[in-house]
């Protein structure tokens, strides 16, 4: 007599038991392996936009002979007549360069992630740039840059 | 007599080694790229804090005859870097001096030029 095709209970039992020890092993590497991706990716993220943030700031506040804080936003006139504007908006950091002072639709987004809140302060010849809040945790240090062309911004 | 279909226990238990293995492999990378990311960061930082000593000189209006702190580069604000001390240095050449980290066994671990106004 042939036997009958097909899984017994045991053996259906069995599968599903070794399926569930698989997957749950597999849950258990892929939730922190995703994890440890996605920080990697923001810590890298953070560092290309403080990289590109400080070039930038540091660059027009050499630059800057006279500078203030309006309503949260910094402004700079440089050397060359033109005026740098940083403003956070939307947890973005955005730059405009313009012939007048903060022209909206010149303003452009440094940052590339979003998340980040901070303040400027001017004192004497310098600017500096804190940030309050960051996409991921942990800080990022201030920017801090000292006008070339000014014995004072104000 | 015909063999009877399906997987030997070897089989399986060989099968789940070699995920076992692929996947240690796979979460050894991610950690590797982890700690890559924080290496990155720390660089920054260190880049950061060198920099903004350097500006922080420009202020100085006379040079250091010895070692002093680095003006305006307080510990807290860099905590990426430890227990670390900036001091600035006398440099050879006029108005320049040596903005240096120190770790907590006092070794320069990143150092820079910086110039007074």
């Amino acid at each position: 007599m042939r036997r009958a095709r097909g899984f017994t209970l045991v053996e259906l039992a069995v599968a599903g038991l070794v399926a569930a020890v698989v997957a749950l092993m597999a849950a258990m590497l892929f939730v922190p392996g995703v994890r440890m991706w996605q920080q990697s990716q923001r810590l890298l993220g953070e560092q290309g936009d403080y990289l590109e943030v400080r070039r930038a700031f540091v660059g027009d506040v050499q630059q800057a002979v006279s500078g203030r804080v309006v309503r949260g936003r910094l402004l700079l006139r440089r050397t060359d007549g033109a005026w740098a504007c940083y403003r956070f908006r939307e947890g973005r950091l955005e730059r405009a360069e313009s012939a007048t002072p903060c022209r909206r639709d010149a303003f452009v987004p440094l940052t590339v992630l979003s998340g980040y809140d901070g303040r400027f302060e001017v004192s004497g010849a310098a600017a500096r740039l804190r940030f309050t809040r960051l996409p991921d945790e942990g800080g990022l240090p201030e920017v801090y840059a000292v006008s070339r062309a000014a014995a004072s911004l104000r | 007599m015909r063999r009877r279909a399906g997987f030997t226990l070897v089989e399986v238990t060989v099968a789940l080694v070699l995920l076992s293995l692929a996947a240690a492999a796979v979460i050894a990378a991610l950690l590797g790229a982890q700690r890559t990311a924080f290496e990155a960061r720390r660089l920054g930082v260190q880049l950061a804090a060198l920099e903004n000593a350097s500006e922080h000189v420009q202020a100085l209006q006379t040079l250091p005859s010895g070692e002093s702190a680095c003006p305006g580069v307080r510990r807290e604000d860099y905590p990426e870097l430890g227990g670390f001390r900036c001091v600035v240095r006398r440099a050879p050449g006029e108005r320049v001096v040596e903005i240096a980290l120190l770790d907590e066994e006092g070794d320069v671990f990143a150092a820079t030029l910086g110039v007074l106004r």
